[in-house]
């Protein structure tokens, strides 16, 4: 009896570790996740307004999609 | 980009790189042939030819495309932009961009070369939110 009582109390002790680590884990993810991707996917979402003034331009006024690039030749 | 002709406006802004040689006589170039009517034809030419882009190999593009080269040449050597590209480049600082090409789409930055297909699922997604 009071080995079956022994091995109950070792198994629980493991699942509860096992359930702890797993706590842990997520934690951990979710710090993963804030420190490295959340920057990036609200980085891409943030809109800048460009003044376009009167700067080369090809394509309709009206266009649904506008794209203004800054470049450099060479 | 030709697929979504019609769907697209596209704006040039210049921002040459000051220790870099060509950067701004080739940007005055591009604004040059634009005077004429033909800054695209110039703009894709100057795409194709970089970095050879020295003052005569720009006359010899000017010429390709069948521009008035005294008046060219003129606007070249007196730098007639140099207040618009100063102004692209001051708006580009002021932005804090640090990287060409930059582009914007509908104000969505994107820093860099990029891969056609990664520029086409913005633009994919931008048509998309305008039709809802």
């Amino acid at each position: 009896m009071d080995r079956r009582n022994r091995l109950s109390i070792f198994l629980l002790h493991i699942l509860s570790r096992v359930i702890e680590l797993t706590i842990r884990m997520k934690k951990i993810s979710i710090i993963l996740f804030i420190l490295f991707i959340a920057p990036y996917s609200f980085a891409d979402e943030k809109r800048y307004n460009v003044p376009i003034l009167d700067s080369p331009a090809s394509g309709p006024a009206n266009a649904p999609v506008t794209i203004i690039e800054f470049l450099d030749y060479q | 980009m030709k697929e979504y002709k019609g769907k697209i406006r596209l704006i040039v802004k210049h921002y040459p790189y000051k220790y870099r040689d060509f950067s701004h006589i080739s940007a005055e170039a591009a604004m040059a042939a634009h005077d004429q009517g033909k800054f695209w034809e110039m703009h894709h030419l100057l795409l194709k030819k970089s970095p050879q882009l020295d003052r005569e190999s720009l006359i010899k593009y000017a010429k390709e495309i069948n521009l008035d080269i005294r008046a060219f040449t003129e606007s070249l050597d007196k730098m007639k932009h140099s207040a618009i590209i100063e102004r692209d480049k001051k708006l580009a600082i002021d932005m804090d961009l640090y990287n060409t090409p930059t582009l914007f789409i509908n104000g969505r930055k994107v820093i860099g070369n990029r891969p056609y297909e990664y520029l086409k699922k913005i633009i994919e997604e931008e048509l998309r939110n305008v039709k809802k």
